[in-house]
């Protein structure tokens, strides 16, 4: 029978751990601004500077979803769906967390001002 | 008794796998989001019935319970889900007969199963990136998620290897 643990399964846990990191790499190097995009149906509906944001408001993309916004992060507060993945989400506040809605395709991102992403765009 | 292969005896095993799969996949959707946990992250056990059948059964049997298992999915949870599971659930099944079929990788049922939670994890990921038309997903959620498949691939790999012995019993009594 072949082994639990064998020595190519380091190797594979070395691998695939450098290439999580690898992927996260472009959400690092960025400059400091946060930027929240509101995307449904794949096409940007709306865009915050969490940074310059002061007051706690909401944004409704759609009748089914309520989305927070407050200085330095972005939530979906609340959704008609039932199991809520997105609402668990939780605040994001760091450059790279993404936060999903599959049901209503809509998903909240936060990307680094100004500079484009090379890899996703 | 009768050790000539019948259709009865392959549809009452498929029966049996089915089942396994379909409640193992019902008990980890009962289990609470965790702090720490990106949300939707299952342990993955499910897959050790799929795993099991690409090692000790057939490419056939591990591909109908498979779709079997998107379908559960897409009864009780929609079609995002059923999509989500069958694109993840042919990846990994794929990728778990690929390495459990060589001779000569000497991989262990813990890589199995971490390269096998990639793929489901990848497979679920690319489908929710054409879903919601937004491919930031893959960055944003891609390393957390493959990082979560180290310790699912943990759990499945020594599952499978525990159950392989037991399991392979039945298949003794069904075919």
């Amino acid at each position: 029978m072949r082994k639990l643990f064998s020595r190519t399964d380091i190797f594979i846990i070395i691998g695939v751990i450098v290439l999580s990191f690898i992927f996260l790499i472009p959400n690092v190097f960025k400059n400091d601004e946060l930027i929240a995009q509101v995307y449904a149906d794949g096409e940007i509906v709306k865009e915050f500077n969490l940074s310059e944001i002061d007051e706690e408001t909401v944004f409704c993309p759609n009748e089914n979803i309520v989305i927070s916004v407050r200085n330095g992060a972005i939530r979906f507060s609340s959704s008609s769906c039932k199991d809520e993945l997105c609402v668990n989400s939780g605040w994001l506040t760091a450059k790279g967390q993404t936060a999903a809605c599959l049901p209503q395709k809509v998903v909240i991102t936060i990307k680094g001002a100004g500079k484009t992403d090379m890899i996703t765009y | 008794m009768n050790t000539k292969n019948s259709t009865a005896k392959k549809v009452a095993f498929l029966g049996i796998m089915g089942a396994l799969a379909i409640s193992l996949s019902f008990l980890e959707s009962l289990i609470p989001p965790l702090p720490g946990v990106p949300p939707g992250a299952k342990p993955g056990l499910s897959n050790v019935v799929t795993m099991f059948l690409a090692s000790s059964s057939g490419a056939g049997s591990a591909f109908i319970i498979t779709i079997l298992k998107a379908a559960f999915a897409g009864i009780t949870r929609g079609t995002t889900a059923m999509l989500m599971s069958g694109a993840g659930g042919v990846l990994s099944t794929t990728a778990a007969l690929l390495l459990l079929r060589s001779k000569k990788l000497k991989i262990g049922y813990i890589g199995i199963g971490i390269i096998c939670a990639v793929c489901h994890n990848l497979g679920q990921l690319i489908v929710a990136c054409v879903l919601s038309g937004t491919w930031a997903l893959i960055t944003g959620y891609g390393p957390i998620l493959m990082l979560f498949a180290v310790l699912t691939g943990f759990i499945t790999g020594t599952a499978l290897r525990l159950v392989i012995p037991p399991l392979e019993k039945i298949i003794n009594v069904y075919n």
